[in-house]
């Protein structure tokens, strides 16, 4: 027997368990770290673990997640995470927090240094328009300030518009080919000289013979003059389309002009210039939430199916087996959390709980629930709801969330060099609403602010900008309806405002006739540009003008024949 | 790595019994076709420690048998996969998926129950292969290869006799 056991092995295994058990801690936060960082696509980083054994308890001390899209910025930070597991439920490699509480919660922080990865391991595609945007010039919307280059407007949009006339074209070009078979399938010379001899011979034949010879020619001639009459009908049908589709090719340059013009918030209304000068910070606004809920929605309907691709190698696949109280691999019951958020220039201390965390709702039976309310100093308040359902396939998220007597300090409304927009102070009250189905997004967030007062600094400018600039100034309340429609991975975002109204008012005719200027301008480089294809549709309607003098003289040939 | 190569051919030398050689290359194959962290390698660690199987042919066999599982990955997924949805077994995982031991050893997942099933598959044939491979060594090949010319080349080279030496060295 002796010869089999090695009683020293005993000592070193003991010793192997001793170390492991020692780094259980650096284990665990090492583990964290890697998963979230992973999940995250940017660094998450703890400060320290404690696991406790009796009773089983986790604390994780200073979590910092990285926004991945603004490396030196946490998207969220939380000071303490305690929580109480059951141990029994661990052991069969199940995650179960009966209470969790998280302390200090924040967001949107300063990081020291950049949270950004990079590695075999991490390696994470920046998708185009992830880094908040290029910014927004508000320069490009004024008048009497850099206009757009129509050129550059034209080679961006060439492609398109004559992808357009194109379709248009082959349509026409469809129209013009089935004429030429309908244009064959009249009698032809041959059968009208045909006709003619027919009732030449008919002429010297005996009364009798001619009367049914007339007749059966008679019979004939009507049955080419029905087809020809026919044709007459669909002749007029094609004309109409084709005017219509030279029409429609006539007005696009005109059409696109003051479409591109308006896109770009430089209608002659002003219907979206509020939405051009705060593009960049709505854009960084709307791609933040979006960044924040896309990472927290990743972990609520756990993870997707494998069934194509399969698991990753080495991981393989958890199979679940019918049990008495089934419960997630993940769970946390209740969440209680508190924290300050940093809003306008109030810091709102808030509190509230987080129900049912996991990434398992199917088997947990309940949607995870969210409730929070917050006040600041100065009497602001916030009330924040959600409920976020995964436990179907399609997933229904609702937040909605209430702030009222909103503190606004040194609010940057645009950053622009000609124009920067300050709202030095103001009051909001904000409500808004975020539901995803399915990925289908509709949010809005509907903002009055009173008491307004703002800085638009534009020394250096023309006099329209310091027109606008004090137009601005001169206002003391507005509202500000943003909505976001689209999917999560295309977000569409639409601003209204009556600042739109304001600004409009402040700029005057002068303004407007310029920017009527441009919109003509732009008409004509696209009316240049496309003019072969314009030329092309038109010729259509004159090749169905030849095809319908053709009908007439055939007509008139079967008419002529007269027996 | 002569080290360790110079251990093996020490052990295959020895008096150190086929069946101990064996089982080493055996507790490699377990520990090698799980995953590292599948909590029954404790146990299997423990079992390296205490019995007395030779250290070095169990590190060699762990790394061959870790490269195989990686190869066997998806082979290993598909049969735990069958296993585990096999409806004549369902009423055994239901009640071991229902006792915490087993939860602990994670049974459940696919590579897990599909790398154990192999490695018990292959733990008869690779015992018996072994022992046989060790005996037969042992008695007609041993004597032969120490007088062979590729023996005696190598002992005269540089690298060979550096390797020969600590062999000799490992051996008295």
């Amino acid at each position: 027997m002796s010869q089999w056991i090695r009683w020293w092995g005993l000592g070193v295994f003991a010793a192997i368990v001793l170390v492991l058990w020692l780094l259980t801690n650096p284990l665990i936060e090492w583990s964290i770290e890697f998963a979230g960082t992973q999940a995250v696509g940017a660094k998450v980083e703890l400060n320290s673990v404690d696991l406790g054994l009796n009773p089983v308890t986790l604390k994780l001390n200073r979590l910092q997640v990285t926004n991945p899209n603004e490396p030196m910025r946490n998207i969220t930070e939380a000071g303490r995470i305690e929580m109480a597991l059951d141990g029994y439920a661990l052991m069969r490699r199940q995650f179960i927090a009966e209470t969790m509480a998280v302390e200090g919660l924040r967001f949107a922080t300063e990081r020291s240094e950049s949270g950004a990865i990079d590695g075999r391991l991490f390696s994470r595609q920046e998708k185009d328009g992830q880094d908040g945007g290029a910014g927004f010039d508000v320069g490009s919307v004024l008048p009497g300030m850099d206009m757009p280059d129509p050129d550059r407007i034209v080679e961006e949009e060439r492609e398109r518009l004559v992808g357009k006339l194109d379709e248009l074209d082959g349509e026409a070009k469809g129209i013009e080919q089935g004429w030429k078979d309908h244009i064959e399938s009249l009698p032809s010379r041959d059968s009208v000289d045909n006709y003619r001899e027919r009732w030449s011979e008919l002429k010297d034949e005996n009364p009798l013979s001619r009367a049914k010879g007339v007749r059966e020619l008679k019979k004939d001639i009507d049955s080419d003059l029905e087809r020809v009459r026919s044709l007459d009908d669909r002749l007029k049908r094609d004309r109409k389309r084709l005017s219509e589709l030279t029409q429609q090719s006539r007005n696009l340059p005109a059409k696109e002009a003051e479409r591109l013009m308006a896109a770009s918030g430089m209608d002659e209304g002003f219907q979206g210039v509020t939405r051009k000068l705060m593009g960049e910070q709505l854009s960084r606004w709307v791609d933040n939430g979006i960044t924040g809920y896309r990472l927290a929605s990743r972990h609520m309907a756990g993870r997707e199916s494998d069934e194509e691709t399969g698991p990753p190698r080495g991981e393989g696949e958890d199979i679940r087996f019918p049990e008495e109280e089934p419960l997630p691999g993940f769970l946390v019951k209740r969440a209680a959390v508190d924290g300050v958020a940093r809003m306008g220039a109030s810091n709102v201390d808030f509190d509230g709980s987080i129900r049912d965390i996991t990434r398992e709702p199917a088997v947990w039976g309940k949607p995870m629930t969210l409730e929070l309310d917050g006040t600041d100093e100065e009497g602001a308040t916030l009330e924040v709801d959600g409920i976020f359902d995964h436990r179907e396939q399609t997933g229904r998220d609702q937040l909605d969330f209430k702030v009222r007597q909103l503190t606004l300090k040194d609010a940057t409304f645009s950053g622009s060099s000609k124009l920067p927009i300050v709202l030095e102070e103001g009051n909001a009250n904000i409500d808004g609403s975020l539901n995803v189905t399915g990925g289908a997004l509709d949010a809005t967030v509907n903002t009055q602010v009173s008491q307004a007062s703002f800085a638009a600094g534009a020394e250096d400018s023309g006099d329209v900008v310091q027109r606008l600039a004090r137009a601005i100034e001169g206002v003391s309340s507005f509202s500000m309806d943003l909505g976001v429609g689209g999917t999560l991975g295309s977000p569409k975002i639409s601003l209204n405002s009556n600042l739109d109204r304001i600004i409009g008012k402040a700029l005057g005719d002068e303004a407007r006739a310029e920017l009527a200027e441009a919109r003509q301008e732009l008409e004509n480089r696209l009316r240049k540009e496309l003019a072969p294809q314009l030329e092309a549709l038109a010729g259509h309607q004159e090749a169905l003008a030849e095809y319908e003098a053709q009908i007439d003289q055939r007509r008139k040939a079967l008419k002529d024949i007269g027996p | 790595m002569l080290g360790i190569l110079a251990q093996i051919l020490k052990v295959l030398n020895s008096e150190t019994s086929p069946a101990q050689i064996a089982a080493a290359v055996l507790l490699g194959l377990f520990m090698g076709l799980s995953p590292l962290g599948a909590p029954h390698n404790l146990f299997l660690l423990l079992l390296v420690l205490v019995l007395r199987v030779n250290l070095s042919l169990f590190l060699v066999s762990l790394a061959l048998f870790s490269g195989i599982a990686w190869l066997l990955d998806p082979l290993a997924h598909s049969l735990g996969k069958v296993l585990l949805e096999a409806g004549m077994l369902e009423g055994l995982w239901t009640a071991m998926y229902n006792t915490g031991f087993w939860r602990l050893l994670g049974f459940n997942n696919t590579v897990l129950l599909g790398q154990v099933v192999i490695a018990l598959l292959l733990a008869a044939p690779v015992f018996f292969a072994v022992t046989f491979i060790v005996r037969n060594y042992r008695e007609h090949l041993k004597a032969r290869i120490e007088k062979s010319r590729l023996m005696l080349a190598l002992k005269s080279s540089k690298w060979g006799s550096k390797f020969y030496a600590l062999y000799s060295s490992m051996s008295h």
